[in-house]
Formats: structure tokens, sequence, C-alpha cells
């Protein structure tokens, strides 16, 4: 029985090391067809996850294109201000429906949930943001996801594993709701505010579709939009307007495309993998499931 | 609710109410962000039934937009793409977290349990646009990692991503590759869950690991495994528009286009406002349906429901 059980370990191992080796190994070939030299990209393989004659080169040349240089920056501000909405949001709403016994209270919950079951379409939406004239405005992008119910529910259950009696010994003290949040609720929530702050983030860091059809100046782009540019355009010809001059931003022939693609998604991808090991620290699996309590 | 209430009933309710007036306070601005950006856009759908002008109120046209659609071969495409796409998906994505757990959780060697868990979480973090970058360079034709082994072995390099035979199969594996990692918690969560004194009662009679596995984990985690199989039933509908959209070119279109991209281009590129919402009110009815009656059978199971 000894023996059936290693040959089993050894083979899950194998198996384990597949799946992490094919969930890792595009990213390195992409790093290394970011880093490789220009001249020999051509002839680097698929396979290759070490460049060849590495250089920053592409990283130099679409760092030095304005245009870039401000999707990155598009990205970090839609970013920051939409979680900061988010998370007040968020906090707040979980807290009234964790400690409020209020009359309405399943009523508003229904409220809450039903924009989850139906779905009314891209076209309305799209409406609406005409209609409030946010066409072309950061806001079109921000405040669409101001707040979301899952995340709220979430939280709220986090809140509810708070000990009643902590929030009415800080009543007593005099102690408002205000103060219940940001001094009680918040802090012995940590790591579920943290893991829920960062989901946000990177799904604001994610969003292309807002920013794409309602950004119609491209100097408000984010750089998901502006790598999408890169990915949906077959070759170079095809690229879009603005794009063109990080082609030739390193002189007389024009950067190899292949180069630029993997560049652009290594610095789109770059902020995820910094924010990754704080979410990983504080994420468990008991908070995502729900079985988790505070 | 009762119509007959006493003054006394109402007064006690007002006071009620008075009483918790900051808890109301502290919901107004989620209310706000609620009517504004989702009731408006719920009863914006009745653009349906409206011809859309620029300029002056729009002209109530009833079922005009509908009679459209269900007489437009290519709204009949994308709504076989959907259900094709969606029915593919469920069947082979479904099974891979639940093994992916199992063999996480089997994992003798805990740090490097840690170490797969740690790796396979992230694509789910990736937008649709960047993994949609990572496929097509990986299965390029030119000089992808793929094409590359399957060239090792003599074979002819395959166009995955304009090829309409192997488009759906890219839908698959890439959404393997994205979900399975990350899908896998609920059912890490639920063999957490699992009293170890099932296992070692079973050790005692000599048990062995494969029948451990066959008559503890899986019933263990069936239950786990039928609701999130409902609940994917709920949103059969919904093939999944962002992967869909970004990874789709012209090429592989009448394989790849489903309803919500066709509502796409209908409304957004082709300006055609009325027809796309009606495309959209049809989808987001049924997904509605889908949704209340799969819902109701999850909770019967009491395992837990969206709500």
């Amino acid at each position: 029985m000894n023996k059936k059980v290693s040959i089993f370990q050894i083979l899950n191992a194998l198996i384990l090391l597949f799946v992490m080796v094919s969930t890792l190994y595009p990213f390195l070939n992409l790093l290394a067809v970011s880093l490789t030299d220009v001249e020999y990209v051509s002839s680097l393989p698929g396979t290759a996850i070490l460049p060849k004659e590495p250089t920053l080169r592409t990283y130099i040349a679409l760092l030095k294109t304005p245009f870039v240089r401000r999707a990155f920056f598009n990205s970090v501000y839609i970013t920051v201000v939409a979680t900061a909405i988010n998370i007040f949001l968020t906090i707040i709403t979980a807290y009234v429906l964790a400690r409020g016994d209020f009359f309405g209270k399943r009523a508003y919950t229904i409220f809450l949930i039903i924009p989850m079951l139906f779905n009314p379409g891209i076209i309305p939406n799209y409406m609406l943001i005409k209609n409030l004239g946010l066409i072309n405005s950061y806001w079109s992008v921000i405040l669409p996801g101001a707040i979301n119910v899952y995340y709220t529910m979430l939280l709220r259950n986090l809140f509810l594993g708070v000990p009643k009696s902590v929030f009415e010994a800080a009543e007593i003290d005099g102690a408002g709701h205000w103060k219940s949040i940001w001094k009680i609720a918040v802090p012995l929530a940590k790591p579920g505010v943290i893991t829920i702050s960062l989901f946000y983030a990177i799904y604001h860091w994610n969003d292309y579709f807002k920013p794409m059809i309602y950004l119609s100046d491209p100097n408000k782009w984010p750089l998901q939009v502006l790598l999408r540019q890169f990915i949906v355009s077959a070759d170079k010809a095809s690229l879009f307007g603005p794009l063109q001059s990080v082609l030739y931003s390193q002189g007389e022939t024009a950067l190899p495309f292949r180069s630029l693609q993997a560049s652009i998604i290594i610095i789109t991808v770059i902020p995820i993998l910094t924010l990754y090991p704080i979410l990983l620290r504080y994420f468990s699996v008991g908070i995502v499931s729900g079985a988790e309590k505070g | 609710m009762k119509s007959t209430r006493s003054p006394g009933k109402m007064q006690s309710l007002a006071r009620r109410i008075y009483k918790s007036r900051k808890y109301y306070y502290l919901l107004i601005p989620a209310t706000v962000y609620f009517v504004i950006f989702h009731y408006i856009p719920i009863f914006g759908v009745s653009l349906a039934f409206q011809k859309y002008k620029i300029f002056g109120p729009n002209e109530w046209v009833g079922l005009q937009y509908f009679k459209e659609l269900f007489s437009s071969p290519t709204f009949y495409r994308a709504l076989r793409n959907t259900l094709t796409i969606s029915a593919l998906k469920i069947i082979f994505t479904f099974p891979v977290p639940v093994f992916l757990a199992i063999l996480m959780n089997e994992m003798r060697n805990k740090a490097f349990a840690k170490a797969v868990r740690s790796v396979v979480y992230l694509p789910h973090f990736l937008s649709w646009v960047v993994i949609t970058g990572i496929f097509a360079a990986i299965l390029s034709p030119v000089n992808g990692l793929v094409n590359e082994i399957i060239r090792f072995f003599g074979f002819e390099p395959i166009p995955f991503m304009t090829s309409s035979k192997h488009f759906r199969g890219v839908l698959v594996v890439s959404e393997i590759w994205r979900s399975a990692g990350w899908d896998s918690i609920l059912y890490t969560a639920a063999l957490m869950n699992i009293d170890p004194q099932l296992y070692e009662a079973a050790e005692i009679d000599g048990a062995s690991k494969l029948s451990q596995t066959l008559h503890i984990t899986i019933p263990e985690l069936a239950r786990t495994m039928i609701t999130v199989f409902i609940l994917n039933i709920g949103f059969f509908m919904n093939a999944g528009f962002d992967q869909v959209f970004n990874m789709m070119n012209d090429s592989v279109i009448s394989v790849a286009d489903i309803i919500d991209t066709y509502a796409y281009r209908i409304g957004l590129i082709k300006m055609n406002y009325s027809y796309a919402t009606a495309v959209g009110l049809f989808q987001g009815v049924i997904g509605l349906v889908l949704v209340l009656i799969t819902n109701k059978i999850a909770k019967k199971y009491e395992t837990g429901s969206l709500w």
C-alpha cells in the first residue's frame, strides 16, 4: 500500500508541476521576447525563456512615447480614484447591512440584488452615460462600477463576524456609526477589506471595455485599450495612428511588432504582479467562499 | 403587510424609522448609485420598443424590432454560437477545478502545494486583453510555442486563432487556463471542511487512498459540484463577452459571434440602438429566467445560492 501511495504522490507532483509550468511558461517566453534585441527577435523560437542579447530597447522606445506614458498615468489615475470610491461605498453599505436593524432592510437587500439578476445589455448603459453627458469623461469609466454587490455581501459577512459586544461597548463610550465603522469594523476585518480593495483595483486596472466605448479622446485611454490596439491589429499598417510613431522611435527601421506586443503586455501586467503577493498574503480561501466570518 | 394599521402601530413604525435614521443616511450614496447606474438602464430597455431619434422624442413601434430579430439569420447564428460555446465550456471546464483541488489537497509536500496554489490563481487576475495577447503569441503559426512543438513532431503548424475549426477549442482551453485555478477555491474550501475522522476510520478499515478518494472525498465534494453546476447553467446565455470579443477575428466570426458581440456590433458600430437593445433584452430576460430557476434548484441543495 505504501508503494502505491508514493506512485500516486510522484504522479501528482508531475501533474501539478505541469500545471505550474503551463501557467508560467507563456510569461517567461513573453519576457524573453520583450528583452531580446530587436535584431534577433525574428529568429527567437517560441520555446525560448532566455532572451538573446538582452536589452531594454523596446521598453525604452515605448516609455519614450508620450502617448504610452499618458496611458500608464490614465490607468493609475482611474484605478486609484475608482478604488477609493469603491471601498468607501462598500464599507459603509456593508456596515449598515451587517449592523443595522431597520425598517425595510429585506426590501433594500432585494433592491441591491435585482441588478445582479437582470442585465439590460450594452445599449441602455451606453445611453445613460450619453444622456448624463459623461462621454469622454473619466467619470464614465469610474462611476458605473462604483460598488459591487457581491463584494458588499462578502464584507457584510465579515462585519457580522465582529462580536456585537465590541460595537455595543464602543457605543456606550459614545462612539457613533462613523467611529464604529473606521475604528472597529474596518480594523477587525482588515484582511477582508484589503482583499476586496485589491479585487476592485485589479478590476479597474483590467477594464478595457468602458474606456474603449466611452473615452473618445485617445489621450484618455488607459493601458488596456492601448494594448488592445497592439493585440487586435494584425500588423504595423493597421496600427492606430498615434501608435505608429512608437514603431519608428528608434530610428529608420521599424521596431518588430512581436517585440512591441510582448513589451506592452509585460508593462500592463507588472502592476498586477506587484499587487498579487499582497493579495496572497491577506487573502484566504474562507474570505472568498464566504465560509469565514471575521 | 397588513393593510389595516392602527395609529399606534404607525407611530411605532415612525419611531423605529426615526431611531434608525442614521443607517438610512449611510445608505444614501449606494442608493443613488443603484438608481442611476442600474435602475435607469433597466428601464432603458424600453428603447427596444421605440424607434431611436436623434432629435425629438422616440417613436413607439411595438414589437417591430423583435420581429426583425426573429427573422434575422445572423441573430440565430449568434444564438446557436452562444449555446454551443456555453455548453462546450461547461462540459470541458467544469471538472478541471475539481481535480485540481483534489490533487493540491493530496499533495504531501505542503510547501509545494502552496507554491502551486499561488501560481494557479494568478491568471484569474489578468484581463482578457492580456490573455488574448498571450494566447496569440503561444499559438502563433510562425513562432508560437505550441506550433513549434507540433512542428517538432513533424506535423503542419495550425493557425489556431484564425481557424474556424479550432477557434472554439481555443476558447475552452484559454478559459481553463484562466479560471481553473481560481475556481478550485470553492472545492478547496469544501475539502477543508471534511471531517478528518472519516479518513482515519477508513484507514483503520484498510481502505486504499483511491477508495478513500472515491468514497469520501468525491461524495463530500458532490454537493459543491452540483451547486456550481446549477449556477453555471444560470449563466448559460452568457458565453463570455470579454473573452470572445477580444479573441474573435473576421476569419472565425461564423463560429465565434455570440449574442453579446452581435449586440455590440449592431449597437455601437452600426449605431442601430433600438435593434441592439432588443437583442440585449431578449438575452437579459432569458438570463433572468434561467438564474431564477437555477437558484431555486440550488437552494434545495442548501449548499448556497446567489443570495
